[in-house]
C-alpha cells in the first residue's frame, strides 16, 4: 500500500489546490463500497479513495472534460482499483469473514438478515474477480450492460456472459445453502 | 484478459436452449408470447426476478456495511498510567487477587489474567492460554508495541471480546477489577470462559457490568493497553483483528 499512501498525500495536496472535493459524499460513500466489495480491506479505503480523486484530478489537469457520470465513472475507476489491489497483494479479503465480524444481530430477525447477508458475501468471496467487477457495477453501482463494456473496454457479451455465470453460481450457492 | 478468450465468453443467453429465464431478467428482455404461455418458464421467470431483488439489496447492504468508516480507535491507557503493580498497595492487592483467582479458576475456569502478569503466572483456568501463548512463540518475549495490524497480534498475550459480568472497585488502590464473560476470543484462540484485569479507577465510565468489551493486552503487560466498549467502537476493531490474526501466526515478536 505504500504507493496508495503516496498517491494519497498527492491528491490531497490536489484537492488542497482545487479548493473543492471533486467527489461529493455519496460518490465517495459508493466509491468507498465499490472497493469494499471488491475486497479491498477496511484498512485501505480512504487510500482507494484519494486514488478515485487523483484520477479525477488528473483528467481535469489534463484538459479532459469531466465524465458525464462522475459516480458511475468513479465506481468503474474503484472496481479497477480493487483489481489491482488483488493483484499487488496476491490475496483477497474475505467479505463473508469480514462481514460476520461486523455485526451481531440483536434479535431473532436480524439474525436472518445477518445470515443472508453473510451467505451472500461468502457468495461474492466465491467469484472469480472479473465476474465479481461487473456484478458489483451492475447491480450495486447500476451501471447498463453496454456501459460497463465500454468502460471496461470489453464486448458486451462478455459482460452479459460474466453477469449470468455470477448470478447463476450465486443463486445456485444460496439455494444450496437455504438462506432464500 | 484476450481477445480469444473475451470471444469464448461472449453469451447471449441464446444457443442450444431457448433464453433461459435467468438471462430474460438479467437484460430486461421483453418476454415472447411463447413465453408468457410457458408456466415453468413464467415460474423461473419470476423467480429469478425476486432473486435479483434480493442480490441488489445485498450488494446494497453488504457494500454500505463494509464501506463504514471506522468509529474512533480503540484508546490506549496513557503510558504514564500503565503500571499500577509499581503501586506497592497495588501489588499486594494483586498478590492476593491472584491467590483468590487461582482457587476460582480451579472451580470455575477463570483465567486471573491482570494479577499475574501473561504467562509467568497463570492461574489453573487459564493454564491452556499460557501453552497456546508458548507454542506461538510470542508470549513473554515483550516486544514493541504496535498500534494495530499484525505485529500488535503478534505480541499481544491476550486479545478477547465479550460482556463485562462485574466491575469490582479495589478500596485504596485506585483500581477497577473487571470481570468479562469471553464470547469470543482471538489470541490464544481459546480462553476461560471469564477473565479479569485491571483497569485504573475511572478509566472509562462506559465499562460497567453489561458492556460489551473488547481488550488487548500485549505480552509483558500487566493491564489492557487497547480496548473498546460497544459494538460500535468493537465492530471495525474485530474487522482487523480477524483479517490480521492469520499473518500475526507468522510473526515472531521481537523486542
Amino acid at each position: 500500500m505504500r504507493g496508495w499512501v503516496v498517491l494519497r498525500r498527492m491528491a490531497r495536496r490536489a484537492q488542497g489546490d482545487q479548493h473543492g472535493d471533486p467527489l461529493d459524499a455519496d460518490q465517495e460513500r459508493r466509491v468507498r463500497a465499490v472497493l469494499a466489495l471488491g475486497g479491498v480491506p477496511q484498512a485501505d479505503l480512504l487510500d482507494g479513495v484519494q486514488q478515485v480523486r487523483l484520477r479525477l484530478l488528473e483528467r481535469a489537469a489534463d484538459g479532459q472534460e469531466a465524465p458525464r457520470d462522475v459516480s458511475a465513472w468513479a465506481a468503474v475507476v474503484a472496481s479497477h482499483l480493487a483489481m489491482d489491489w488483488h493483484r499487488a497483494k496476491r490475496r483477497q479479503e474475505r467479505l463473508g469473514e469480514r462481514l460476520a465480524s461486523l455485526r451481531q444481530p440483536d434479535h431473532a430477525s436480524g439474525e436472518d438478515s445477518r445470515l443472508l447477508s453473510v451467505a451472500v458475501a461468502r457468495g461474492l468471496d466465491e467469484l472469480p474477480d472479473a465476474q465479481r467487477q461487473i456484478l458489483v457495477l451492475r447491480f450495486y453501482a447500476d451501471l447498463p450492460v453496454r456501459g460497463i463494456a465500454e468502460e471496461l473496454g470489453i464486448p458486451e457479451g462478455t459482460v452479459k456472459s460474466r453477469l449470468h455465470t455470477a448470478v447463476r453460481a450465486l443463486r445456485a450457492r444460496l439455494h444450496e445453502d437455504e438462506v432464500v | 484478459m484476450t481477445a480469444e478468450h473475451d470471444d469464448h465468453e461472449r453469451y447471449d443467453g441464446r444457443g442450444e436452449e431457448e433464453t433461459d429465464a435467468l438471462f430474460a431478467v438479467l437484460m430486461d428482455e421483453p418476454l415472447s408470447d411463447e413465453q408468457r404461455a410457458d408456466p415453468a418458464f413464467m415460474a423461473e421467470h419470476r423467480a429469478a426476478t425476486a432473486d435479483l431483488a434480493l442480490l441488489r439489496e445485498q450488494l446494497g447492504i453488504i457494500g454500505d456495511a463494509l464501506a463504514e468508516p471506522p468509529p474512533a480507535a480503540l484508546r490506549p491507557r496513557p503510558a504514564a498510567r500503565r503500571r499500577p503493580w509499581q503501586h506497592p498497595g497495588v501489588r499486594a492487592l494483586g498478590f492476593a487477587g491472584a491467590l483468590a483467582a487461582a482457587f476460582a479458576g480451579a472451580v470455575f475456569g477463570i483465567g486471573w489474567l491482570a494479577a499475574n502478569g501473561g504467562s509467568s503466572a497463570m492461574s489453573n483456568g487459564a493454564s491452556s492460554d499460557k501453552a497456546a501463548d508458548s507454542a506461538s512463540g510470542t508470549a513473554g518475549q515483550g516486544g514493541t508495541e504496535q498500534a494495530a495490524g499484525p505485529g500488535y497480534l503478534a505480541c499481544a498475550r491476550l486479545v478477547v471480546e465479550g460482556t463485562v459480568t462485574e466491575v469490582q472497585r479495589l478500596p485504596g488502590s485506585g483500581e477497577e477489577r473487571v470481570t468479562l464473560h469471553v464470547t469470543r476470543a482471538y489470541k490464544p484462540a481459546k480462553t476461560a470462559k471469564e477473565v479479569e484485569f485491571l483497569f485504573e479507577d475511572g478509566t472509562d465510565a462506559r465499562v460497567r457490568t453489561g458492556a460489551r468489551l473488547l481488550v488487548g493486552i500485549t505480552a509483558g503487560q500487566q493491564v489492557p493497553d487497547r480496548y473498546a466498549v460497544g459494538e460500535s467502537e468493537i465492530a471495525p476493531e474485530r474487522s482487523w483483528i480477524v483479517r490480521d490474526l492469520p499473518e500475526s501466526r507468522t510473526l515472531t515478536c521481537r523486542k
